[in-house]
């Protein structure tokens, strides 16, 4: 069954996206991997449809938040209400008891905020009153953030950065896919028509065995080599973590799974690779963003 | 003690391995004829036995040197380009063949190629350390990163290596070069304190707009839980009981040119292209769109990585 | 340009002291005691630095003051402790006092390579003082935690045990080179330029104590047999394990012990208490000794160094010595030409059946000698046994049966005699050890009109059944008398054997108390009584074997072994030649031994490789950053003859190291054997 449903759902994907294959099988990946996504682009290239394409496709109850400096942690969580009728306080479950959370310009949101959402992602539940509550399963959180630094913006701390596991850009589509775009129906008004191409039982299934996909040795000492690179070289104000090279060969094996395969190839590292450790690592010579990460890729051989 | 020793590899294409003493080994081998004297003056069995066992074990120690150093393999991935007065990082992938770990193997450049001396202690002297690798598991492979400063605004080539190392007793050292062909492009050093050139006529206000927030109204739309409060359009509710929040848009940036005659009044080639670089650098972090125009040559707005490397690579390779 | 050379990191510091302590802890035995409470302060104020950050004399000028006041006044009681003289006591606490003050300085590596030499330099010193195995075990102990040391400022990143892996590694394998260079190395016979005084003076393995000598003597020098006896001042005997002599019998027969009589000098002259050897002016002519040629004994004696020039030889050589430079005297005893300064080996052989001088002896009149005034009991004794036996063999038999009958004790703990020692210890103490009995039978003897001497040496020894080594020890020395008879000459009379036979017949182990022989613990039981004994018979076997042929391995005991190995002519050329091609044999192990894994790796990435190899051959660029199925890809579609073969070959590959079915290993050896893009392309 799986191998058909993901081409069903890839399919429906890019019928909606237009142009971006690349981008949405990362942000597949990155949902089958149990990761949570942040999408880094300018406004107007489909962030928040390709959010509400994936909850319709997988079948996930969806909320969608617009996160703004004043916004306090309870507006996302939920408050307790006075009910006076019964004389008791009642929970008001806020946005975050859904599915899939997009969390839109999350850097616009004070630290306090920010880190009530992240802590929700890392933990699965929420806390309220000292009681706490497991949030759905599946969850998952993707955030969008402009990528020029602006006033009046948090940019979010390396270390809750880590929370996610990858980070994509979608960018312009390019001429072609713009085309159809332009001459093609409202995105938005086909959104209500798309089907769920999986229930949420399959969506378990199918992130179990991601879990279950094969990494062999030679391919783990190929993760520790790019690891040990980062760590090495000196390139880098500080190495990957150990917490990343997990989230690498995790969403390797999702991406191996969406090619079809059981089992984990050096070239799956390299596709995801960009996405999964791109935001976890700042560059000690920051006036020259060069393409190191090919560089990376080109420089650490596979072990034969 | 020990003799010159300079043995070679069994392989064609890898590099020939020295291995001498240095200062210490020698000092060493003057330790051991002077023991060896005294053990044969006294008539001393046990003190011969000793003065033997030394140097039984420094010439185990040369053994050793020589597979901590020969059993290395490096291999040189591409440089970086980089700016005048900064690294280039040079990425060396270094393997461990042997069953044993290799230790304290120390990288070094070639610095003053000039330099020259007849004493051969004094030739090494024209390498600086550049990087230093710790320790290296068998069967392992490492990346690790050169710093190499670079020096002046166009072409540089790498030019020689020497991987050294003086493990375990440090008193011999054994080492092989490394000759890197590769060419890095230098850029000019980024410096000069001129203010940016402004996009042009009125930019100012817009470029305030953009640094403040979301002045531009740019229409309603349906309210979403979670959305300001402060945004919700009020007067509209009371007019159709739909909540809806106001939207605001960013105004897109006006490109920025950087021109050949803006920094005319610097004196000098150099201070003008470092000038012209530090403005390019400003933009890029900015995420601003900026043009290039230099004599002869013109390079179309942009705001990319591909633009931002293709104007320094302008930069570094002008011929005033 | 200079570059200031690296600290050395606090580690190796902190290890290079403990190691040092250890390696000066032997020392403290023999120095001066404020000499080693100055190094161990000087190296708690370094230690202090390590652990509590007090400052060093570079950090401040008053303590730099303070560093220079203190190693000047070191020096400077070094200096009036052991004079001005260079000497080996002195030498070794001046090194001691440097090392210290070196490594309280100790600031980059240089410093510290410095504080590592002298230290081993330290080590070598303590071989003026012992030779035994344990302080070879010692000074391996020391050279590795030295080792360590000088890897540990190398690789200060490591571990304590990888360090002391590392250098347990080097001394393993720096063992057969240092055997090699042991047994093949040319000895040059030393001094090359002489030999510090202290150093000849106190011999090793001896206590500067003797049996025999009329007083104990606790000043250096005076070891061994000493040429003057004296009698009854006193009255412990002082009974040493020292060992004077080793001797191995030819053919490994011992003799019995009552004919084991080791003989060293002649007293004559007494003055009534203390017995000296003739004048020097006084040496006549050859002895004339005739042998009876039947019982002869062939052996090899190995004599420890005494300072004095006796050789002791089996009752009596018929042979000069071989192996050393030495004469007979008159007397009958070996006297060598040199003062025996180290050990030395001569092989003798000697006949206990013998007449000496029989006909006629020159110095007869010496050996009536005794001193007027004296001894009158004695002499009225003598008178007295005379008369009533005037057969000269009657009185001498009456003699040793007044010894024998009258309560005369053998102790080795007599009362101090005074007054006329002689008639004091005949007809009062009567308790006595060799040397009274052997003094008293003399005068005895001289009184009576019969020629007399003494002769002093050794008598008996400890056989070791395990490699049938005698040992002769310095409680083994003995005294004797020989007196002269006409038509028969000098003839040995023990008169200690007429009170206690046992010190002759099994020797002094007997009389010792029995905490001498063993442990109290094993006393009670025989069967531990006989382990221990046995026990120590192999310890005192391998000390033998390492004294003769370790302490002792000098140039004649190099060539002596290299015949013993086969080598007919051995001399430096030979020994040159076989030490180079034993060196290289060692050299060509060694680079085996360290270089011999290159070649593994795994058969799979060897097949990998040679496929890339093949690839590329055929104008597909490989690069090793590129995972397989894109490299596979692009050959295919650079190669579309041989795709189907690098698509078969490089699924091999992945389900080999990628899906972990191991098996197809061989499968795709075997495929990447037989690929040939080439053909495919034409």
């Amino acid at each position: 069954m799986a191998q058909g449903s993901i081409h069903a759902i890839l399919d429906q994907l890019n019928h909606i996206i237009l142009g971006k294959p690349q981008a949405v099988k990362l942000a597949l990946s990155c949902l089958l991997a149990r990761g949570h996504l942040l999408i880094e682009d300018v406004p107007g290239v489909g962030k928040t449809t390709l959010a509400h394409a994936l909850a319709s496709t997988l079948g996930l109850s969806f909320q969608r938040v617009q996160f703004t400096s004043d916004m306090l942690p309870a507006d996302i969580i939920g408050v307790s209400v006075y009910d006076r009728e019964q004389s008791v306080f009642s929970f008001h479950r806020g946005p975050i008891f859904c599915q899939l959370l997009l969390a839109d310009e999350i850097n616009r949101a004070s630290p306090r905020t920010q880190s009530a959402l992240l802590e929700a992602m890392e933990e699965q539940q929420v806390t309220v009153e000292g009681e706490a509550m497991p949030l759905k399963d599946p969850f998952f959180v993707i955030a969008t953030q402009n990528p020029t630094h602006q006033i009046g913006t948090f940019p979010l701390p390396e270390s809750q950065l880590d929370r996610f596991l990858m980070r994509i850009a979608i960018g312009y589509p390019d001429a072609q896919a713009e085309h159809d775009l332009l001459k093609g129906e409202d995105r938005r008004h086909l959104l209500q028509h798309l089907s769920s191409q999986l229930s949420v039982s399959e969506l378990l299934n199918l992130q179990q065995r991601v879990n279950q996909l094969t990494a062999s040795d030679q391919l783990i000492h190929y993760v520790q080599a790019l690891l040990n690179y980062t760590r090495e070289s000196g390139r880098f104000v500080s190495g990957l973590s150990p917490r990343a090279g997990l989230g690498l060969v995790r969403a390797a094996k999702a991406w191996a799974c969406i090619d079809g395969r059981d089992f984990v190839l050096p070239e799956d590292v390299q596709s995801v690779l960009p996405s999964v450790v791109e935001h976890r690592l700042q560059l000690t010579d920051n006036s020259l963003q060069a393409d190191w990460l090919s560089e990376m890729l080109q420089t650490v051989p596979i072990p034969r | 003690m020990q003799f010159i020793l300079s043995r070679f590899r069994r392989a064609h294409s890898q590099p020939r391995v020295f291995i001498l003493p240095n200062r210490y080994g020698y000092g060493f081998a003057l330790l051991l004829v002077v023991m060896l004297l005294g053990a044969i003056n006294y008539n001393n069995s046990l003190a011969h036995l000793l003065v033997f066992l030394l140097a039984a074990m420094g010439h185990v120690a040369m053994h050793h040197c020589y597979r901590n150093v020969s059993r290395l393999s490096c291999k040189p991935g591409k440089a970086s380009n980089s700016f005048a007065g900064s690294h280039i990082q040079l990425p060396i992938s270094v393997s461990n063949s042997s069953a044993q770990a290799i230790c304290q193997i120390a990288i070094a450049s070639m610095d003053n190629e000039k330099f020259r001396s007849w004493l051969p202690f004094r030739h090494f002297t024209r390498y600086r350390l550049r990087q230093q690798l710790t320790r290296l598991e068998p069967q392992q492979t490492q990346t690790l990163s050169l710093p190499i400063p670079a020096k002046q605004r166009g072409w540089q080539k790498i030019g020689r290596l020497r991987v050294s190392s003086v493990y375990p007793l440090g008193l011999l050292n054994c080492w092989f070069f490394l000759e890197i062909d590769d060419e890095v492009l230098i850029y000019p050093k980024p410096f000069g304190n001129k203010p940016m050139p402004n996009a042009g006529e009125g930019d100012e206000g817009k470029a305030m707009t953009q640094m403040v927030g979301n002045d531009d109204f740019a229409g309603f739309r349906r309210f979403r839980p979670g959305e300001n409060h402060h945004q919700i359009a009020w007067k509209a509710l009371a007019r159709d009981d739909i909540l809806r929040t106001k939207q605001y848009t960013m105004p897109s940036a006006q490109h920025r040119q950087f021109r050949w005659q803006d920094v005319a009044d610097i004196v000098g080639t150099e201070n003008k292209l470092s000038q012209l670089c530090q403005w390019i650098c400003t933009a890029h972090q900015q995420g601003s769109r900026f043009s290039l125009q230099l004599p002869g040559q013109s390079i179309a707005a942009g705001n990319d990585s591909a633009h931002f490397h293709l104007c320094l690579r302008a930069l570094a390779v002008y011929e005033g | 340009m200079k570059a200031s050379r690296p600290a050395p990191p606090k580690v190796a510091i902190n290890w290079l002291m403990a190691t040092l302590v250890l390696i000066a802890l032997p020392h403290f035995l023999h120095l001066p005691a404020w000499l080693s409470i100055i190094f161990l302060a000087v190296m708690g104020w370094r230690l202090m630095n390590s652990l509590r950050g007090w400052p060093l004399p570079e950090h401040h000028l008053l303590l730099r003051a303070v560093h220079l006041l203190l190693a000047i006044i070191a020096v400077v009681l070094v200096i009036s402790q052991y004079g001005m003289t260079i000497a080996r006591d002195a030498g070794v606490a001046l090194l001691t006092v440097l090392l210290a003050f070196k490594l309280l300085e100790t600031r980059d590596i240089r410093d510290y390579y410095l504080s590592c030499f002298l230290g081993f330099f330290l080590i070598a010193t303590q071989f003026f003082f012992q030779q035994s195995m344990l302080i070879v075990l010692l000074m391996m102990v020391n050279v590795l935690l030295l080792t360590s040391c000088m890897i540990s400022v190398n690789d200060a990143s490591s571990s304590i045990r990888q360090r002391l892996k590392t250098s347990g590694v080097l001394l393993l394998q720096a063992t057969p080179m240092m055997l090699l260079l042991f047994v093949l190395f040319p000895r040059v016979p030393g001094p090359l330029w002489g030999v510090a005084n202290d150093y000849v003076e106190v011999a090793d393995s001896m206590p500067s104590r003797m049996t025999l000598s009329g007083l104990p003597s606790l000043s250096q020098g005076q070891t061994g047999i000493s040429e003057a006896m004296q009698v009854g001042r006193i009255s412990d005997q002082v009974q040493s394990d020292a060992i004077a002599f080793r001797v191995r019998f030819a053919d490994n027969t011992i003799p019995p012990n009552q004919i084991l009589y080791w003989r060293g000098p002649v007293l004559w002259h007494t003055d009534g208490e203390q017995w000296q050897p003739l004048a020097t002016d006084t040496q006549p002519s050859q002895p004339e000794i005739s042998f009876d040629e039947q019982h002869r004994i062939d052996y090899t004696v190995t004599l420890e160094r005494h300072n004095q020039q006796w050789l002791f030889a089996l009752d009596l050589p018929d042979s000069l010595p071989q192996g050393i430079n030495a004469a007979m005297n008159s007397e009958g005893s070996l006297i060598s030409s040199e003062v025996i300064r180290k050990r030395s080996q001569f092989n003798l052989s000697s006949v206990p059946d013998y007449q000496f001088n029989a006909r006629h002896e020159p110095l007869l009149n010496y050996a009536l000698e005794l001193p007027d005034d004296q001894h009158p009991q004695a002499r009225q004794l003598a008178q007295q046994l005379r008369t009533q036996y005037p057969e000269k063999t009657d009185y001498v038999q009456a003699v040793l049966n007044y010894f024998a009958e009258q309560p005369f004790y053998y102790t080795l703990s007599p009362p101090l005699l005074s007054g006329d020692v002689i008639d004091s210890f005949l007809f009062e103490s009567r308790h006595g050890f060799c040397e009274h009995y052997a003094a008293s039978f003399t005068v005895l003897m001289r009184a009576a009109g019969i020629p007399a001497r003494v002769v002093i040496g050794y008598q008996g020894g400890d056989v070791n059944s395990v490699d049938q080594i005698l040992t002769v020890r310095q409680r083994d020395a003995h005294a004797w008398t020989e007196i002269w008879l006409d038509e028969q000459g000098w003839i040995r009379v023990d008169p200690t054997s007429a009170v206690a036979s046992e010190r002759i017949l099994s020797g002094i182990r007997g009389l010792l108390p029995s905490e001498r022989r063993m442990p109290r613990a094993f006393a009670d039981s025989p069967e531990l009584e006989n382990l221990w004994q046995q026990l120590r018979e192999h310890w005192e076997a391998v000390n033998n074997a390492w004294e003769l042929w370790v302490v002792g391995y000098d140039p004649t005991r190099q060539l002596e072994l290299l015949r013993k190995l086969g080598m007919k002519q051995p001399d430096w050329r030979s020994m040159a030649q076989w030490l180079t091609i034993g060196m290289l044999l060692i050299f060509i192990a060694l680079a085996w031994l360290t270089l011999r894994h290159k070649t593994q790796r795994d058969s799979v990435a060897e097949a990998y490789l040679d496929f890339c190899r093949r690839l590329s051959k055929s104008g597909v660029s490989i690069n090793p950053a590129e995972g397989p199925m894109t490299l596979a890809q692009k050959a295919a579609q650079q190669l579309p003859e041989a795709a189907a073969d690098i698509q078969a070959i490089t699924s091999d590959y992945l389900a080999v190291r990628y899906q972990q079915q191991p098996d197809k290993a061989a499968r795709f050896i075997e495929k990447v054997r037989h690929f040939k893009p080439r053909s495919h392309a034409r």
